[in-house]
């Protein structure tokens, strides 16, 4: 019995310190990698669903939404947003979800985002000779000539086989015209001098210094293969975001010393146990949170909340065992044994069935819901361990002879 | 006698007919209101933007915009339909319900009042746009998935206990849903997302509160001599209820702090987190024991009129 309670004793507290060193890491140390997740109401930001439609020339092909994607992750990651994310909604769906935490400007995402970004460069008669697809690089830069020095320029490098293409194309157009398109807009139309080798160029199309870093950022990236429609925007100032995350970590905060108090007044010296047990239940949800990178969002918050008061239900199931245990005249040290095992299966039945429960929330659920799900779930299994672990050694250890002679003392 | 020696003395089981009468007169009304609100709003539950679809948008310039003038702005804009509303000193708030206002012109209309008020405070602005079908898409699966788990939940007790003590807790848990639904309805709390999630506690809580009570009955079975049912039953919610109250009580406390600390944003999902606390520990003692009991005494009598 005793090597038992020294084996629990040492786990918890194992667990409980590396759960400890984790948040320490996440929360204080600020490590990238452990930092908490917010969601886009906590955090502020801005969230676009975009929907792919079919024009004449384009289906919106599967394959076409996943080249789609592509483009658009590498474009919200130049605008240097950390932690941006732009995923397909489901395997099968025509949306996109693009979450930009912590940015401000909707209409510059919605701008860079949705935008097709096609280039051509096309010949007198129509021919497409380079595409958007043969660049390298692009970027703004300013014009070094006389004339226009100073305006915005796009200075872009051509790939391998643009630069061939760009070269034979030049040879023979001396003299004509090779217009440069952007989403059918006509940029510049310049009349070819000597033929082009190098694969360089510059792009004067009359902009300003913001369009001209926009469209180079849009050009890297790479044109979109589907035409998106912007169906859904959401958006969240920072303050109101902040003002969320304090108010909701004071609500955890005094929610757990009200229940810690409350528990106190019920069960006396076992209260105290349950106080302590929960420390260690929230050190360990905390720690799976950032572990999994589970976001935390309003209703997540909520729900983790809830499971305060749900992992002091395992304590109050084992406690009023305990005293009726107590009630028929066992020894206190009997009683907690019995009121222990015997607890233990109402315990696990009403947590594994809640657990069932979220398997099918999570499989079946989207957003919201598995958030949730997930939160719950984390939320039980620390409860469970919390109970039957740490709450076990805990009594035990409490459990001094003075304590075993006076129970009155020991449950209130 | 102390509290809790008093409460095994209860007889819960006897006065069953009194708790049934409670829950069916709290059901009935919130069925009548769920009818009134169907023929009066054209829909039973006042669904809000994230599952009809629409747009909020709330924003505060340097000036306090008119509510006439940003009207005007909107309509010019092609929304009509659009409520606006003052909020705070320089902020304003601009709903249209069941289509939104597209994307692609919101930065627009801000770009129009800040012409007229001033620069928009980017702190506090707030754009909400659900497209229609994207809300259809959310309740539909989101009733789906809760559906589904009800349907597995009531197979784990099956198997775990009887068939029928996982009726009698699920029979519980529509009793909650009902009851925190009729509320909600009463009251035309418009139902965002957020209320997916407490739905999905309310029944979770429903359940597990259920189980506890369940599981005392199932091992006062494995004891039993000739004890008649309804008596072993209301033994084993009597020595269960102190369980029960602290439970809920601290759950309840734990939302309250975030009812009372929350604001208005989940105001709302606190308060019917609230009612489902309540109604799910009222429901599991008052409402699924007895019924169990209801069933389980029915098929006892079944089985000796075989015997006879």
């Amino acid at each position: 019995m005793r090597s038992k309670v020294t084996a629990s004793l040492i786990l918890v507290i194992v667990v409980a310190i590396v759960a400890g060193v984790i948040n320490y890491q996440g929360l204080i140390a600020k490590n990238p990698k452990l930092v908490p997740k917010l969601g886009l109401d906590l955090s502020g930001g801005v969230r676009i669903v975009l929907e792919a439609r079919d024009t004449e020339g384009v289906k919106a092909t599967s394959e076409a939404i996943d080249a789609a994607v592509v483009v658009i992750d590498k474009r919200v990651n130049a605008l240097g947003v950390s932690e941006a994310i732009a995923v397909r909604e489901g395997p099968n769906s025509k949306r996109i979800v693009v979450e930009l935490p912590g940015w401000e400007d909707p209409e510059r995402a919605k701008e860079i985002i949705g935008k097709t970004a096609l280039l051509e460069f096309k010949t007198e008669d129509g021919k497409v000779v380079v595409s958007g697809n043969n660049l390298t690089d692009a970027k703004l830069v300013f014009s070094q000539e006389q004339g226009t020095l100073g305006e915005p320029q796009i200075a872009f490098t051509l790939d391998a086989e643009g630069k061939a293409a760009f070269a034979t194309a030049t040879q023979a157009n001396i003299g004509k015209k090779i217009t440069i398109y952007l989403d059918s807009q006509v940029l510049m139309s310049p009349t070819v001098e000597t033929a082009i080798t190098d694969g360089q160029g510059v792009i004067t199309g009359g902009f300003t210094a913001e369009q001209a870093s926009n469209d180079a950022l849009l050009l890297k990236s790479g044109s979109l293969p589907v035409k998106l429609v912007a169906i859904s925007e959401e958006v969240v100032g920072p303050s109101l975001g902040t003002a969320f995350k304090r108010s909701s970590a004071l609500a955890a905060v005094i929610a757990f010393l009200l229940v810690v108090i409350w528990m106190f007044v019920m069960y006396r010296y076992l209260g105290i146990v349950s106080g302590v047990a929960l420390i260690v239940y929230a050190d360990i949800l905390m720690a799976a949170y950032l572990i999994l990178h589970a976001t935390l969002s309003l209703p997540a918050i909520g729900g983790a909340i809830l499971s305060i008061g749900m992992a002091v239900d395992a304590n109050c199931i084992i406690f009023e065992r305990i005293r009726e245990e107590l009630g028929m005249k066992k020894t206190v040290k009997g009683a907690i044994g019995a009121g222990f095992s015997k607890a233990f299966r109402a315990v696990f039945d009403s947590n594994l069935t809640v657990l069932v429960g979220t398997a099918f929330l999570f499989y079946f659920g989207t957003g919201t819901v598995r958030g949730f799900s997930v939160t719950l779930a984390l939320g039980v299994l620390a409860s469970m361990f919390t109970a039957v672990f740490a709450s076990h050694t805990l009594v035990d250890l409490l459990l001094t002879p003075a304590i075993a002679r006076n129970s009155r003392k020991f449950l209130g | 006698m102390t509290f809790r020696e008093r409460i095994l003395t209860w007889d819960i089981i006897g006065r069953t007919r009194t708790w049934f009468t409670i829950s069916s007169v709290i059901i009935a009304i919130g069925i009548v209101a769920m009818v009134v609100n169907t023929f009066s709003f054209g829909s039973p539950l006042k669904l809000g933007i994230d599952f009809i679809g629409g747009t909020v948008i709330n924003a505060s310039f340097e000036k306090a915009p008119d509510e006439a003038v940003v009207r005007d702005i909107l309509s010019a804009n092609g929304y009509r339909n659009v409520t606006v509303q003052r909020a705070g000193e320089k902020g304003i708030t601009m709903k249209v319900e069941a289509t939104e206002i597209d994307p692609a012109v919101s930065g627009k209309i801000i770009n129009d009042i800040v012409a007229k008020y001033g620069a928009v405070d980017v702190g506090t602005k707030e754009i909400t746009s659900i497209a229609p079908v994207i809300g259809r898409d959310l309740l539909r699966r989101s009733s789906l998935a809760l559906g589904l788990s009800l349907l597995f939940t009531l197979l784990y007790i099956t198997i775990r206990f009887k068939f029928s003590f996982g009726l009698a807790t699920i029979l519980g848990m529509v009793h909650d849903i009902f009851v925190a639904l009729g509320i909600l309805a009463v009251f035309r709390v418009p139902l965002n997302a957020p209320f997916v999630g407490a739905f999905l506690a309310i029944v979770t809580y429903s359940v597990q509160d259920g189980v506890v009570v369940m599981d005392r009955i199932r091992e006062k079975l494995r004891y039993r001599t000739k004890e008649p049912f309804d008596k072993l039953a209301n033994a084993a919610v009597t020595e269960t209820w102190m369980r029960s109250f602290n439970t809920s009580f601290t759950t309840f406390l734990a939302v309250l702090v975030l009812f009372v600390m929350g604001g208005a944003p989940i105001r709302d999902f606190s308060t019917t987190l609230l009612v489902g606390i309540i109604s799910g520990t009222y429901s599991s003692i008052y409402v699924s024991t007895p019924l169990l009991v209801l069933w389980v005494k029915g098929r006892e009598k079944a089985a000796a009129l075989q015997k006879a």
